[in-house]
């Protein structure tokens, strides 16, 4: 994120600017991901003997007059395929995060066997985790011209404090309430710089800002848009006109009626209130170049309403008797965060669970939209009000943040690849197995830093007031309202018939 | 940031802050995670393969997707009334 008293930062025009510009910089560490996550993706094994269902199905259509009973019958022949036989990439093994424990925290780093139930541990993979996003960043740094060697032990330092706020957050309790590991990363790094400060040598990897934005390019590979009409014509009323209606008015009413003296402040709370929580805030903050003091009070807000919510909503859908679908979409167009709007849909019912996470899903994969968005909106108008004269094509470019570019050309590409055929789904599918870990890191370090790098004064100037408070509040309730009412009228008026209610 | 030479009374600080993270961690959250309504519910959570802290949808177990068919079928057949799990449109893992 912006420092909290840095300009904007606009890179050079040369040459040189595609890599020793951070933004830039993140597209290729983050693409070097995306390519050795697909390189180390492996084909199925087949065996020798194995022959493919077609050939099997020719064989059995000699017998047989109709060629799609062959098929039918080739299939039945054929055992299951084992588990493997899907592709699935050489490093996924080697990239982990901590497990979830209950008592003792020491389990967090043992992993279970569904099967045969033995324990093994977990430590070699976080460590190689860790190395494979030091070697990139610690090049990556020397590379801008901030030092190879002196990223090194600051980085160490960063990862073993990442590990310690993914252990705080995968504890049972911590975990059902949706209270996620950015919100122990900043504490973490807060409980540091408020007491002892920060020590200089780990000023080198303190880059959050690098963090988040490889991170969102990684995260543009899980955004497949062809998901976007999972639901179909219920799907896009909810989730493609109830959010963005919601993120225009909250926004719109942040600046005129609240009078919010930081617009990207507004922006980043009502895109984590409209769209789905934490990873919107992330994305939409670093569109509109949020500084990192305003992504951790949208993220502390939405966090703790999540947590609420998760809970109160599935009690008054059961008080007032609400039908399970029309249930299951409202929560999933209200609940902020992905894993709790899961947690309350199977509160009420499997079902109306299974209907949330669509919807949540639908919503997620908007994000590529909203950050796009966001990041034309603010280079082309709000910056040119701070700016007071019309900027130039070439200006917008250069104050345009590039690895939004990086951003949707994956969303692009994967979902070129997962839409194109099977097989593309399924090596995009194998990819993103591995990349998602590296990204949950990335943002993991990105709030330690933030912690790092904030003081407990520096924050409490963006709460006075209370007006990001009454900006969720008001934004939520009108959410609540509208959802409720695009559910009811979709899954309980126009398509009753067809959901069976 | 404060790089400057940490003070005595900032390891006190830091030391209490400490004990009060142990504190909650091991003492107050696993006597919490023990109580029947707490159990019962984080049962149900994993028997249904609900992770409640995941941040966005690919990191969500796979089973917690309706059946892409069923979906379809759900949404534009009048006969359609039971979903199906076990086969889900994202599978990342």
């Amino acid at each position: 994120m912006s420092d909290s008293s840095a300009e904007i930062v606009i890179p050079p025009s040369s040459i040189s600017a595609l890599w020793k510009f951070e933004d830039w910089m993140a597209v290729w560490v983050g693409a070097l991901f995306l390519l050795i996550a697909g390189l180390t993706v492996n084909s199925p094994p087949q065996t020798p003997d194995q022959k493919p269902v077609e050939s099997l199905a020719a064989e059995v259509s000699e017998t047989s007059a109709d060629p799609k009973s062959a098929e039918t019958k080739a299939a039945e022949v054929i055992p299951p395929a084992p588990k493997s036989a899907k592709p699935v990439s050489s490093l996924k093994r080697w990239l982990k995060i901590p497990g979830k424990w209950s008592a003792n925290p020491v389990d967090a780093f043992f992993a279970k066997d569904r099967v045969s139930g033995t324990r093994s541990s977990l430590l070699p993979a976080l460590g190689m985790t860790g190395l494979l996003l030091l070697i990139p960043f610690a090049l990556a740094s020397g590379i801008m011209g901030n030092g190879f060697v002196k990223f090194i032990p600051g980085f160490i330092v960063m990862w073993l404090l990442a590990l310690l706020s993914f252990v705080l957050s995968t504890q049972e309790v911590i975990n059902q309430y949706n209270l996620e590991y950015v919100l122990w990363g900043l504490l973490v790094g807060l409980i540091i710089s408020n007491t002892i400060g920060t020590p200089a040598f780990l000023k080198p990897a303190l880059c959050g800002e690098f963090y988040i934005k490889t991170g969102l390019v990684l995260l543009g590979a899980e955004i497949l848009l062809g998901r976007l009409l999972a639901l179909g014509v219920p799907g896009i009323c909810i989730s493609w006109l109830v959010t963005p209606v919601v993120l225009i008015t909250t926004f719109i009413f942040g600046q005129k009626l609240l009078k919010m003296e930081s617009p990207s402040l507004n922006m980043v709370i009502s895109a984590d209130m409209s769209v789905c929580g934490v990873s919107a805030a992330i994305a939409t903050g670093a569109a509109c170049k949020a500084k990192k003091e305003e992504l951790s009070c949208a993220v502390g807000l939405s966090l703790a309403f999540t947590a609420l919510m998760m809970v109160v909503q599935p009690i008054i859908i059961r008080a007032v008797g609400m039908d399970e679908i029309v249930a299951g979409a409202w929560i999933g167009g209200t609940i902020d965060s992905t894993g709790a709007v899961a947690a309350a849909g199977e509160l009420v019912s499997q079902r109306a669970g299974e209907v949330a996470v669509v919807i949540k899903m639908i919503q997620n994969v908007l994000i590529g939209v909203v950050a796009f968005g966001v990041a034309v909106y603010w280079t082309t108008c709000i910056e040119q009000e701070t700016k007071g004269s019309r900027p130039s094509l070439m200006e917008i470019w250069r104050r345009f943040p590039k690895f939004i570019l990086g951003f949707v050309a994956a969303s692009l590409v994967f979902s070129w690849m997962a839409e194109n055929s099977a097989q593309g789904a399924a090596f995009a599918d194998a990819t993103v197995g591995v990349t998602k870990q590296l990204r949950t890191w990335l943002f993991c370090f990105a709030f330690v830093c933030i912690g790092l790098e904030t003081h407990f004064k520096t924050l409490a100037p963006y709460f006075a007031g209370g007006k990001p408070l009454v900006l969720y509040v008001c934004g939520q309730s009108l959410n609540l309202a509208l959802s409720l009412l695009m559910s009811w009228l979709m899954f309980g008026v126009v398509f009753k018939e067809s959901v069976g209610l | 940031m404060n790089p400057s030479t940490p003070s005595a009374g900032g390891y006190w600080k830091l030391l209490a802050s400490t004990m009060a993270v142990l504190v909650i961690w091991l003492g107050v959250l696993p006597w919490i995670g023990q109580l029947a309504p707490v159990e019962q519910h984080l049962q149900t959570l994993r028997d249904s393969h609900v992770d409640a802290g995941a941040m966005f949808y690919s990191e969500l177990d796979p089973r917690v997707f309706p059946d892409r068919e069923a979906l379809r079928e759900f949404l534009h057949s009048r006969s359609a009334r039971t979903l199906t799990r076990h086969s889900p449109p994202p599978s990342h893992d």
